[in-house]
């Protein structure tokens, strides 16, 4: 009687681990999955009617190009287009928090701060390509190449391709100042709407080998919350603002992806 | 039979009720109705940014010549732009000083004519970009929800025709969150703002 009994427990017991072992494993696949990217609605969303730090984007010159090719960003130090009514230090805060925002996203595997960026100093790679090139066709009369020649070809077949499996594509991205507002924090507990911060960017975004200008978008954002006080709040304009221009890269970086 | 809290959970619950206060005296009609007023009557943000602050008079200059703003947000309606244009002459030639005002849009042939006809009078060159515009959502503003408001920056340039140089600069944001805001009334109020910082200059 005994071992009858406890059969059917050693049954349970069985199933139970058996169980624990297909969920743990499901569990450990799906983190170890990428999680997909969301775009976010910056205008109206919950965490900006409750925290604040909700953003617009306007688009001057929408965004083109294969933003996927790009293994490495340089974000160029933020500069003031309203003159010293924005203080060093949250320009500084600003470019930091952009640095540390992509490095969260982990869409680049390089991300650097420059501290300037002129698209005039990269022009458009050369059209006149060396004459010595692999690259160049023979006219159908031309004697025939020499066996260094085709040595040196090979060589430069050999150099190109490993360029190019080695992306060095970099993404420049050049953040203006164009409206600030510090605030009043005693003025935000009224919740009338008084005393805002606000901050407005124009962000532009460039291949940084030929300089060509891949779009343009006004990104703003302010710290006008519903629930919190936006004194108190985690979020704030910077906030906005950083979130607005990640996504906006990150959507162009997927869309390439695909 | 009494209950003691202890103080510092007095603390914290205080706190938090009168953090939650003006949320909870929005709940009643009346609260709502107030709050909604004093928005209605402050929903209007203008913000003057001075790049280059006017330090000498602007009298010496009898001639402004303004000319169309180089716009950057191909996304404003051209028919805006115009009017925002006619806005700022408009406003410039109430500066209280009267200086002549010349437009040298490409459009008109008469403003140009007058340019060509006074290169020697003192005057001043009045140029900018329009950095920013949009038009926001009119039923989130509504329902008082999401970043709904209007918004228009541009940043002028006033500079010596003759010598060139900078004599002022300054970047002018005006945005409204108001459900009864308009793209021209809001041009209207940048313009006035404009003409404040002018005549500013005028003024020394």
């Amino acid at each position: 009687m005994p071992s009858s009994e406890s059969r059917p427990r050693h049954g349970v017991w069985l199933q139970l681990a058996v169980i624990c072992a297909v969920w743990v494993t499901w569990t450990l696949v799906s983190f170890a999955q990428a999680k997909p990217y969301t775009p976010k609605n910056g205008v109206l969303n919950w965490k900006a009617i409750l925290l604040g730090g909700a953003f617009r984007v306007s688009t001057a010159i929408p965004l083109h190009g294969d933003f996927s090719k790009y293994a490495r960003l340089e974000i160029v130090q933020t500069e003031s287009l309203i003159g010293s009514d924005i203080p060093a230090q949250e320009l500084e805060k600003l470019t930091l928090g952009l640095v540390e925002e992509f490095r969260r996203g982990q869409r680049f595997s390089e991300i650097a701060i420059v501290n300037t960026f002129s698209p005039l100093s990269h022009p458009q790679a050369p059209t006149s390509v060396p004459v010595e090139s692999f690259r160049d066709a023979d006219p159908i009369d031309a004697p025939l190449r020499t066996w260094q020649d085709l040595v040196t070809f090979d060589r430069q077949r050999q150099a190109a391709a490993a360029a190019e499996s080695v992306s060095n594509d970099a993404l420049v991205v050049r953040c203006q100042v164009i409206d600030y507002a510090k605030g009043n924090k005693f003025l935000q507990f009224l919740y009338l709407d008084l005393g805002n911060s606000v901050l407005t960017l124009r962000f532009s975004y460039y291949d940084k080998q030929s300089g060509e200008e891949l779009g343009r978008s006004v990104i703003s954002s302010n710290n006008s919350s519903k629930v919190v006080p936006s004194a108190l709040s985690a979020r704030s304009e910077l906030t906005g603002v950083i979130e607005g221009l990640v996504d906006q890269v990150t959507r162009r970086k997927i869309a390439g992806e695909r | 039979m009494s209950v003691t809290i202890p103080v510092a959970k007095r603390v914290v619950v205080g706190g938090l009720l009168v953090c939650l206060l003006p949320v909870l005296s929005g709940c009643t009609w009346q609260g709502y109705v107030v709050a909604r007023g004093v928005r209605t009557a402050t929903g209007t943000r203008a913000q003057v940014h001075p790049i280059v602050p006017v330090t000498s008079t602007l009298r010496t200059y009898r001639v402004i010549e303004t000319h169309a703003l180089e716009n950057l947000v191909p996304g404003m309606p051209s028919e805006l732009e115009q009017y925002l244009n006619d806005a700022l002459a408009q406003q410039l030639s109430q500066v209280e000083s009267s200086p002549t005002i010349v437009r040298s849009d490409p459009d008109s042939a008469s403003s140009d004519a007058l340019a060509t006809d006074a290169p020697a009078v003192p005057t001043l060159a009045f140029e900018g970009v329009i950095d920013d515009y949009d038009p926001g959502y009119a039923s989130l503003r509504l329902v008082e929800l999401g970043l709904n408001h209007l918004v228009v920056t541009v940043r002028i340039n006033l500079h010596d025709k003759q010598t060139g140089q900078t004599v002022a600069a300054a970047s002018v944001t005006v945005e409204d969150n108001r459900v009864t805001a308009t793209s021209k009334e809001m041009i209207n109020r940048l313009a006035y703002h404009v003409r404040t910082f002018v005549e500013a200059g005028y003024a020394k």
